[in-house]
């Protein structure tokens, strides 16, 4: 019966292992080899050129009443009855303590509002959605491309862009269109606007000046920045 | 390179390389990215007004009413002077763009009044943000009395920045409600009111002349509804129209010699034009079977607007001025009324009063071109009877709200400009140095 069983478990080759152990190293060199010839030979990562461009990503909204936000609510502290006394007869009178809510006395509307002020109180803030650096407009909470820093001085000027509504009529604003440059200091200070194109309308073009103006500073600028923008101002997104 | 993905959604804007046009005329920039910056941000053109230099009340008086000119016209954000630090307010008649920028402004005007033997002097100067720190505008006005000579100075203010004065000085007529409800004028900027007759009787629908010289009007001072003509500056009425029936709905033709009205001592009310001296009949302009009522002329006196039940319900027609040939100009709503046309010819709109499914009245404007219309005013009671600028850049209404009210029609900025009860506005000629 043992010899049976040792049988069984009897190695293949037995007898012949020079033959098996050569077929064991065939086997490994070939997926080494395979292995290796595939990583050595596949080709380059295809870099697609592209445009850099300004992605916006959702900013942090009002936050919501926390009465309305998921939570845990504790039950009730169990109340322990307390008795203060003292010896001084002429000692002013305890000050009396705010109901509690599960006193018996309490009306039922009572006991809710207690109920809800102090669920309000508990509250805990949640973390606020979006990025620091979103835009108002953006409609995700997350993005993996985008210039960064196109984006912020996108927001900084356009926040400063205003253009008088009795001056530029809403049928003339969709037609115009200035360019100008600026430069970018390392701090992030803007440097005067210079006009490469007028758009033909001087309320137009003080507006875009001054929204450069107005904003000054934006963040410091990246480390491989080039020295500045092209500003392209148009009172009517076309590509909408 | 580095890889860039992107989601859809997450896209706003492109940053893209220079175009090849820009590019060929601005080589030492071809390598900066490009962004583009779209909708603007609306609002008015902010203009700080501070208190007037000079002497005391005189420049204080000067202040004031450049500041409500200035705010009534619907094209400026005048800044609260509180806002103002002592640097800015100790500036006198000199300008730190700088300065001004700090606080908003876009635009800042200055005022030096002063009075001597000849009368008062006022001083102005204008200064934009970004137009270097020599004013835009300096004027000079010499007259006895403020007002006017502020007036003066908000239209040409008006005039730098559109190239079209202001109207500041021109006078409204209209009917003060009630039993013995009056004729009375008010000054566009809402200030020196004057009742204008003393009729002891109800007054309705004034019309002032081409020249502002006279106000025709209706009044049942006699038991009927006649027509009578009384200066501007008051004074006696005259009786010009005293048919059996109606005499109603005056509107002045251009010159100032006729007017058309409503009759009905043939029978049926419909339009006559008749004499302004004597009131005698010079033509009948419509024979409907309907009541043609409130008739309007166009600025080149060639079109008459008016009202017609003929259809069943009152409805805005228009024909020409010599008669015949109405066509029906609005099918939406059934109660349509008080046509007046816009006072510039380049633009052919015409105001009305119609009455809405809420069955409340509003202000509409119809466009001669187009045939669209545009409602200017609504959710605020009922809103009636509107008037045109001469510069048509502004309606005067009557409201519910109680009083008259002024909209600029392109900001749709409104200023109660009276708040008693008064119907029926109608905006006298610009002043004399309107161009």
């Amino acid at each position: 019966m043992a010899a049976a069983v040792q049988s069984r478990i009897r190695p293949l080759g037995r007898g012949t292992s020079f033959g098996g152990l050569f077929a064991t190293l065939l086997i490994h060199v070939s997926l080494v080899a395979l292995i290796y010839f595939a990583h050595v030979k596949s080709p380059p990562p295809i870099e697609v050129p592209r445009d850099v461009i300004v992605t916006k990503l959702v900013a942090f909204g009002k936050p919501r009443e926390k009465f309305w936000l998921p939570r845990i609510v504790e039950p009730p502290k169990p109340k322990v009855p307390t008795l203060n006394l003292t010896d001084d007869p002429n000692a002013a009178p305890a000050p009396k303590e705010a109901p509690k809510i599960d006193d018996a006395d309490l009306s039922k509307e009572m006991r809710r509002a207690l109920k809800r002020a102090q669920m309000l109180a508990k509250a805990t803030e949640e973390p606020a959605e979006g990025s620091l650096t979103g835009s108002l407009e953006g409609t995700s909470s997350q993005g993996t491309t985008g210039d960064e820093y196109a984006t912020a001085v996108y927001n900084a000027i356009r926040r400063n862009w205003v253009t008088p509504t009795g001056l530029v009529t809403d049928a003339e604003l969709a037609t115009l269109v200035m360019l100008m440059r600026i430069a970018i200091s390392p701090e992030g200070k803007l440097g005067a606007p210079v006009v490469k194109q007028s758009s033909g309308n001087d309320y137009f073009d003080d507006s875009c000046i001054q929204a450069v103006k107005a904003t000054g500073q934006v963040p410091p600028p990246p480390p491989n920045f080039k020295r500045g923008f092209s500003l392209k101002f148009a009172g009517k997104d076309m590509a909408r | 390179m580095k890889t860039h993905h992107f989601r859809t959604g997450l896209l706003f804007a492109a940053v893209v390389p220079f175009g090849p046009a820009l590019a060929a005329e601005q080589p030492e920039v071809e390598d900066l990215p490009q962004i583009t910056i779209t909708d603007p941000n609306r609002d008015l053109f902010r203009l700080g007004l501070p208190a007037a230099v000079g002497d005391g009340d005189l420049a204080a008086a000067a202040t004031d009413i450049e500041r409500r000119d200035l705010d009534l016209v619907g094209l400026f954000r005048v800044l609260n002077p509180e806002s103002f630090p002592d640097s800015l307010i100790k500036e006198g008649l000199g300008f730190s763009s700088d300065l001004w920028s700090q606080v908003g402004a876009q635009g800042v005007a200055k005022l030096r009044a002063t009075r001597d033997a000849g009368g008062v002097a006022i001083e102005g100067r204008l200064y934009q943000i970004g137009r270097g720190e020599s004013p835009v505008l300096t004027k000079t006005y010499r007259g006895q009395e403020v007002r006017p000579l502020v007036h003066m100075w908000a239209n040409d203010i008006i005039a730098q920045f559109t190239g079209l004065r202001g109207v500041f000085g021109s006078r409204i007529a209209f009917a003060m409600a009630g039993r013995h409800a009056e004729v009375a004028t008010i000054g566009m900027d809402g200030q020196e009111m004057k009742v204008v007759t003393q009729m002891n009787s109800e007054c309705l629908l004034p019309a002032i002349s081409p020249s502002g010289g006279q106000i025709a009007f209706n009044s049942f001072l006699r038991g009927g509804a006649d027509l009578w003509i009384v200066s501007a500056s008051g004074g006696r009425a005259r009786r010009i129209s005293d048919r059996p029936g109606l005499n109603t709905g005056p509107a002045w033709l251009p010159g100032g010699n006729a007017l058309v009205a409503t009759l009905s001592f043939e029978g049926n009310a419909d339009l006559y034009k008749i004499s302004a001296a004597d009131g005698k009949v010079m033509a009948r302009l419509t024979n409907s079977p309907g009541q043609d009522l409130s008739a309007a002329l166009s600025p080149g006196g060639d079109q008459i607007a008016f009202v017609s039940d003929r259809q069943g319900t009152p409805q805005i027609y228009l024909m020409p001025s010599s008669g015949g040939g109405a066509r029906r100009l609005t099918y939406q709503g059934n109660y349509n009324q008080t046509p007046r046309f816009c006072p510039r010819k380049e633009t052919p709109v015409i105001a009305f009063t119609g009455r809405d499914e809420r069955s409340v009245f509003d202000v509409f404007l119809y466009d001669l071109r187009t045939g669209k219309i545009d409602r200017v005013t609504q959710g605020q009671g009922s809103n009636y009877d509107p008037a045109w600028s001469p510069d048509g850049r502004l309606l005067v209404y009557a409201s519910s709200r109680g009083g008259l009210f002024v909209k600029n029609l392109q900001t749709l900025k409104e200023f109660q400009i009276y708040k008693g009860a008064a119907k029926s506005p109608s905006w006298g000629p610009p002043p004399a140095d309107f161009k």
